[in-house]
């Protein structure tokens, strides 16, 4: 079972990172600029939780999953790059915890 | 490589007495299942590293941000160790070291399972205490093998890079350039068929790798009644699907694996060993 929730949460932040990406590009080109180092840190710390998880296992919980699903409702509705950094930041924070 | 192997075992058998000559032979087939091991697990190395790259920007682009965000934000938004992460190549490979790092140590129990029948030939006692302890090893192995292709399967690694293009393609068709998104499309296609190449290799692998555990496996649990012919004919079925895997269908493939995968959860042996941690294999209790 919580291998199965683990997979669920690798999916689900891969969805979100694409959604990061689809974000950046829409972006003008100054917010891209503002924007890149919350993505890549947020990109880091998913690798890092993919290499947990391909080695061990990270033991992912239903509660784990509803905060990303929260994440990404507020990647989602960001009405401006800097409320899109702060919850890409806060995406990074949440990955960093499954190391 | 096969005839090599077989003369080697024949030679074994002629110049050695029959203690000596099985345990000369049990270390080729511990040695074969390490090398095969690492061949799996070095395809997928190779996935993680792909998984990260991105290309990196152009002297124009970095010109177009900065100059953007400076005229935006103000001149405190660029630093000059953000122009020089864009340019350098210093930290580039950070990602790379980092999974090489965890790799590395994912090796050890592989080369150690071989380390553990080196001495076995020259009669070490406490080789032979460990020839049914480390069978243990072996199949603990073999269930983390078979782990990895479940979790490459169900998560796949297509790159960082892939679906950065993949949203600038969706951008283009919104701007309706449609002739920029199709061009796009052909790299993106390319390198998803370039990935799937790399991944069913690695499930390959991974399946020659468990198949010839099984082999060791099987020989460590009857070591003192099996005989020298009984070892030739076990490596000679390895062989003989060695020879095939390469035509061999990937569905065909994970099919294998996922017999190996359902023996593992469901016989009571496999889950006993699959959840003691390695270290306390290692320490043969």
């Amino acid at each position: 079972m919580s291998e199965e929730l683990d997979i669920t949460l690798v999916k689900k932040a891969d969805e979100v990172l694409q959604k990061l990406y689809d974000k950046y590009e829409e972006a003008d080109q100054a917010d891209k600029w503002m924007m890149e180092p919350t993505i890549l840190k947020a990109r880091e710390e998913l690798l890092n939780a993919k290499l947990t998880l391909f080695k061990e296992g990270v033991l992912t919980t239903n509660q784990d999953l509803e905060r990303l699903d929260n994440i990404k409702a507020e990647i989602d509705a960001a009405a401006n790059t800097q409320a899109l950094i702060m919850s890409t930041a806060k995406f990074a924070v949440f990955l960093s915890t499954f190391v | 490589m096969k005839r090599t192997y077989i003369f080697m075992l024949l030679s074994l058998l002629l110049f050695t007495g029959c203690s000596q000559e099985k345990a000369d032979a049990l270390l080729t087939v511990a040695k074969s299942y390490e090398s095969k091991s690492l061949a799996a697990i070095d395809a997928y190395e190779e996935l993680f590293k792909d998984s990260v790259y991105v290309e990196k920007k152009s002297n124009d682009e970095i010109f177009n941000q900065t100059s953007s965000v400076i005229k935006k934000y103000g001149k405190d938004k660029v630093t000059f160790q953000n122009l020089v992460d864009e340019i350098s190549s210093r930290n580039d490979k950070l990602l790379d070291k980092k999974i090489e790092m965890e790799f590395n140590k994912l090796r050890v129990i592989y080369e150690k399972i071989r380390k553990t029948y080196e001495s076995l030939p020259q009669g070490s006692i406490t080789a032979v205490k460990y020839v049914s302890c480390a069978q243990d090893i072996v199949a603990k192995s073999m269930i983390q093998l078979t782990n990895f292709s479940t979790i490459i399967d169900k998560t796949p690694l297509y790159s960082d890079n892939i679906k950065k293009d993949f949203a600038s393609y969706k951008n283009m068709i919104v701007k309706k350039e449609d002739d920029k998104a199709k061009i796009l499309l052909e790299k993106i296609a390319n390198n998803i068929n370039s990935y799937d190449e790399k991944y069913e290799n690695a499930l390959k692998l991974t399946l020659l790798a468990v198949k010839e555990g099984k082999v060791l496996h099987e020989l460590l649990g009857s070591y003192k009644d099996i005989t020298i012919s009984d070892i030739l004919s076990v490596t000679q079925s390895g062989f003989d699907f060695i020879s095939t895997i390469n035509k061999t269908d990937i569905n065909k493939i994970k099919e294998g694996l996922t017999a190996f995968e359902t023996q593992f959860s469901s016989e009571e042996y496999w889950q006993r060993v699959g959840n003691i941690p390695v270290f306390e294999i290692e320490s043969c209790k």
